[in-house]
């Protein structure tokens, strides 16, 4: 293991140092982190602290501090019950998201350990079930910050003690996830004089949240009851999200159990999600979001998001735009292979700008440990962004394309669009899903943009656009993602 | 046939032949759980009838079900060539799956065209076209099963099980002897099984493995389920083989147990409502509802505001009652024969009554004097810092 972190470290050095003369020949490094001996490596949460050391929870209760010059782990928490969340307040502090509460976590006698375990809130309820995970916090300008509290799991029961109030009006028939004590399935928000909001509603499992660089609060969930595929929302005060049990813990709600509402009603009442991913195609189980920041090397992408996902050996991309006031986007597959395990839990930028990425299987798919992301000076030959048109789609690529002698664009690029149910059972098929016919292939700007002209855009479609063999300009490089999905959900 | 009379003949026919297997080098799975002795009782009462004729022949009946972390329950079973086989597979686990037979060597590749299936999977049951299939399920949720029926293959070989929804099929698979002898290879180096089933007594060696990248030393404490508490319980394991849960969603303890502290094994996998297991004998159960009560006025819900690491690594407790401050902190008596409990309330104003639950089992003593009631009153100035000590009887 330490000879290939020495050689993956001395061919980045080696890529560093001819960085002016010569393209590192990968657009991305990736190296496995050494973890201490006995530990299980389910990593629960990851962040840098200050200093550049990394700190890290594991679903155990340890937390446990790497300092990357040294190589070395030391222990600073244990204890702790499935810490899925955390923020850096110092290198001494950390208020840490556990099952049961909000944590500040602070070494006051500076040993290195942790001696001051306090209680910051605790004010949700818990009924014994396991799937009552808990995320966050993230922090917005104002400081105020925000956590996301799992629905119960239909895989579980209740227990015959709870914490909090009983209502049974937040549990459905058969496989559905239940909110049966208060704020099972919201976003809460604590605002800096510790008051607290129940924020928003609707979310199964949202194990993933950002504050991005527009102060916006974006929340992934899960697939699975009344998620029909993966979504990631733009989150916003007094917004329900879908998913029908938490919604008794809504002041104004006063129509019993809501899973036995009209599923139309429903419908109305959600706001539908910013992107969607496409399940088996991009992402089954997305976790924590990030902003790619300048300092990463991938100033292409800058400002996008990057997604983990615990199914496949990937990450995701996502592309968000503003139609009209309204939060939008698409998504395509980042650093798909390329010795990427699965089990994409949690994303940290190091002040190097390197991206660490803590895996977790707990049960599921995935895998246990750390890797580190380090983008070289090859630029990858990717679609850059992508932006809605009047009547289409403008995709931008990273680099120049050539279109191979003897074919038209038309026979590399496929559109198809689809949407999913919105419905009780679990996950959902392909709803209504056609060929989109593209009448007009522009390219643009010295072919690094392409107009793709379309008969109309649909409001509530995904669009999943395939593009194969395409190469860069000059060179051989093939579009490194071939798969690009655009969900509509305001037409231009 | 008397059913007690066929079972201890089973038995007995069963030992006998466990232990000609193992002369013969041919292993039966003896990690399997005890319910699952039902289907090798059928398959033993096959074996034993090989001249009875085909028609007359009770299928062989096998039940599979899923453990947490991506595994079948059975990492392995034996048909004979041609074989009338009932199986049926119930799906135990919280994640969709699916069970198919392939045929032999073809498992890696059918669970990748399963895969490229893509978005046409679920239609299709993650089930590749193609004749590499045998017999599979539709997709199963959280406790559906399903029957398949069919005749093993004539052709012996090991012909694969498998799960091939999306990403399941590299870890979550099994094999199907099909041989006329019985015969399997030794459990731990059978690689047609997955590496983390290789195990001769799988279940058996937890006790060794480290549960932490550092040893253990008590006091140290869990956040975690335990029966017999609310969900925000606090598990510590204190020094002379202590143990205590503190309940953070009520603020008293709950009860104290001697022995070993916990078993962690089922809930760290983290499915289907597992519980810490107490690994000792419960010496005091705390019935009380409130164990503190300030002042005169009606009693507030206690808040948790957390603990500190103390002196010798204990957690001291703080709460909030009626607005006061309290701190509690338990340790063990020097001599192992029960705890010591001390309160800190240092802006005790009024008189504070502490409450217990008087049993066979302990004595309560405040001062080096034995209490007799259930309750032990005292003034503000007493109340500031007391301690009161719970030893056990025997």
């Amino acid at each position: 293991m330490k000879s290939l972190i020495l050689l993956s470290s001395l061919v980045f050095s080696l890529a560093l140092c001819q960085s002016t003369r010569k393209e590192a020949p990968e657009s991305y490094i990736i190296e496995t982190i050494p973890m201490p001996e006995g530990l299980t490596a389910e990593v629960a949460a990851l962040e840098f602290l200050p200093d550049g050391r990394l700190v890290a929870a594991f679903m155990r209760g340890e937390i446990m501090i790497f300092d990357p010059q040294k190589k070395e782990w030391k222990l600073f928490a244990t204890g702790l019950q499935e810490p899925l969340g955390m923020l850096v307040v110092d290198e001494n502090e950390l208020l840490v998201m556990q099952l049961p509460e909000l944590t500040r976590i602070k070494d006051t006698d500076g040993d290195g350990l942790a001696d001051s375990y306090e209680t910051v809130y605790d004010g949700f309820g818990m009924t014994g079930n396991y799937h009552e995970f808990t995320y966050g916090p993230v922090k917005d300008k104002q400081g105020n910050l925000y956590i996301a509290l799992n629905s119960s799991s239909s895989g579980g029961g209740i227990a015959e003690e709870v914490r909090g109030e009983l209502n049974m009006d937040g549990k459905g028939q058969g496989r559905a996830m239940f909110s049966v004590v208060p704020y099972r399935g919201w976003v809460i928000k604590i605002t800096p004089q510790g008051e607290v909001v129940p924020f928003a509603s609707g979310f199964r499992s949202p194990n993933g949240l950002l504050i991005d660089d527009h102060n916006r609060l974006l929340v992934t969930d899960n697939q699975g009851d009344w998620v029909g595929s993966s979504h990631l929302y733009h989150v916003e005060e007094g917004g329900f999200y879908g998913h029908p049990a938490s919604l008794v813990w809504d002041k104004n709600w006063h129509n019993g159990n809501p899973f036995e509402w009209p599923v139309d009603s429903l419908n109305n009442l959600r706001e539908k999600p910013t992107v969607i991913f496409p399940h088996n195609v991009i992402a089954n189980s997305p976790t924590q979001p990030l902003v790619i920041r300048e300092g990463m090397h991938m100033d292409h992408f800058k400002g996008q998001l990057i997604v983990g996902e615990m199914n496949t050996e990937r990450l995701v991309r996502v592309m968000l735009e503003e139609v009209n006031g309204v939060v939008q986007g698409a998504v395509t597959p980042f650093i798909d292979g390329q010795g990427l395990r699965k089990g994409n839990n949690r994303l940290a930028i190091a002040p190097d700008g390197s991206l660490w990425v803590g895996q977790s299987d707990h049960g599921w798919l995935g895998d246990r440990g750390i890797q580190k992301i380090t983008a070289t000076n090859k630029v990858p030959f990717d679609v850059k962004d992508i932006k809605l048109d009047k009547d289409g789609f403008d995709l931008t690529f990273t680099k120049g394309f050539s279109v191979p002698k003897g074919t038209d664009l038309s026979s590399w690029l496929k559109i198809k669009k689809y949407h999913y149910h919105y419905h009780a059972k679990y996950g959902s098929d392909r709803v209504d899903e056609q060929e989109v016919v593209v009448k007009g292939f522009k390219p643009k700007a010295g072919n690094t943009t392409l107009s793709l002209q379309l008969d109309e855009v649909n409001e509530g479609s995904i669009y999943e656009i395939t593009i194969d063999t395409l190469l860069a300009k000059g060179q051989q490089d093939t579009l490194t993602n071939k798969i690009v999905a655009y969900t509509v959900k305001k037409a231009r | 046939m008397n059913v007690v009379v066929e079972f201890f003949l089973y038995r007995n026919i069963i030992r006998i032949f466990l232990n000609a297997n193992k002369k013969m080098n041919m292993y039966f799975d003896l990690s399997i759980k005890p319910l699952r002795w039902c289907a090798i009782l059928v398959f033993v009462s096959v074996l034993l009838l090989p001249k009875a004729p085909m028609a007359q022949q009770k299928a062989l009946e096998i039940d599979m079900t899923v453990l947490p972390g991506l595994q079948f329950s059975l990492p392995r079973f034996h048909v004979k060539p041609g074989q009338q086989v009932k199986l049926k597979f119930k799906n135990t686990d919280d994640m969709d799956h699916n069970f198919l037979i392939v045929k032999p060597g073809k498992r890696e590749g059918v669970v990748s065209k399963a895969l490229a299936l893509g978005a046409e999977g679920p239609k299709q049951n993650y089930v590749p076209k193609g004749d590499d299939v045998l017999w599979h399920t539709v997709t199963l949720h959280d406790g559906q099963s399903e029957v398949l029926t069919f005749i093993a293959p004539k052709e012996e070989g090991v012909y694969p099980y498998v799960c091939t929804l999306p990403g399941h099929g590299f870890v979550m698979y099994g094999a199907m002897y099909v041989n006329s002898t019985g015969k399997m290879p030794p459990i731990e180096k059978d690689n047609n099984i997955p590496p983390n089933r290789q195990k001769a007594e799988a279940g058996h060696d937890h006790a060794h493995h480290q549960s932490h990248p550092y040893a253990l030393k008590a006091p140290y404490l869990y956040r975690t389920y335990v029966e017999g508490a609310g969900p925000a319980a606090i598990a510590v394991h204190l020094p002379a083989q202590l143990s205590y849960c503190w309940d953070a969603g009520v603020c008293k303890l709950r009860f104290a147990w001697q022995g070993d502290f916990l078993d962690n094994t089922a809930i760290w996998k983290g499915h289907k409502d597992a519980r810490s297991v107490i690994l000792g004998d419960v010496f005091y159960r705390e019935d009380k509802r409130a164990v503190l009560g300030i002042g005169d006025v009606a009693q507030e819900k206690p808040r948790f505001k957390g603990y500190k690491i103390v002196d010798g690594g204990y957690p001291e407790f703080h709460y909030v009652i009626n607005g006061v401050d309290v701190f509690e902190l338990i340790k063990e008596l020097k001599n192992g024969g029960g705890v010591v409990r001390s309160f800190r309330i240092p802006q005790l104003k009024d008189q504070v009554r502490f409450a217990y639950t008087p049993t066979d089992a302990v004595r309560y003593y405040y001062e080096g004097k034995e209490l007799s009631t259930d309750i032990l009153e005292l003034s503000a100035q007493a109340g500031k810092q007391f301690a009161v000590e719970v030893r056990m009887s025997n």
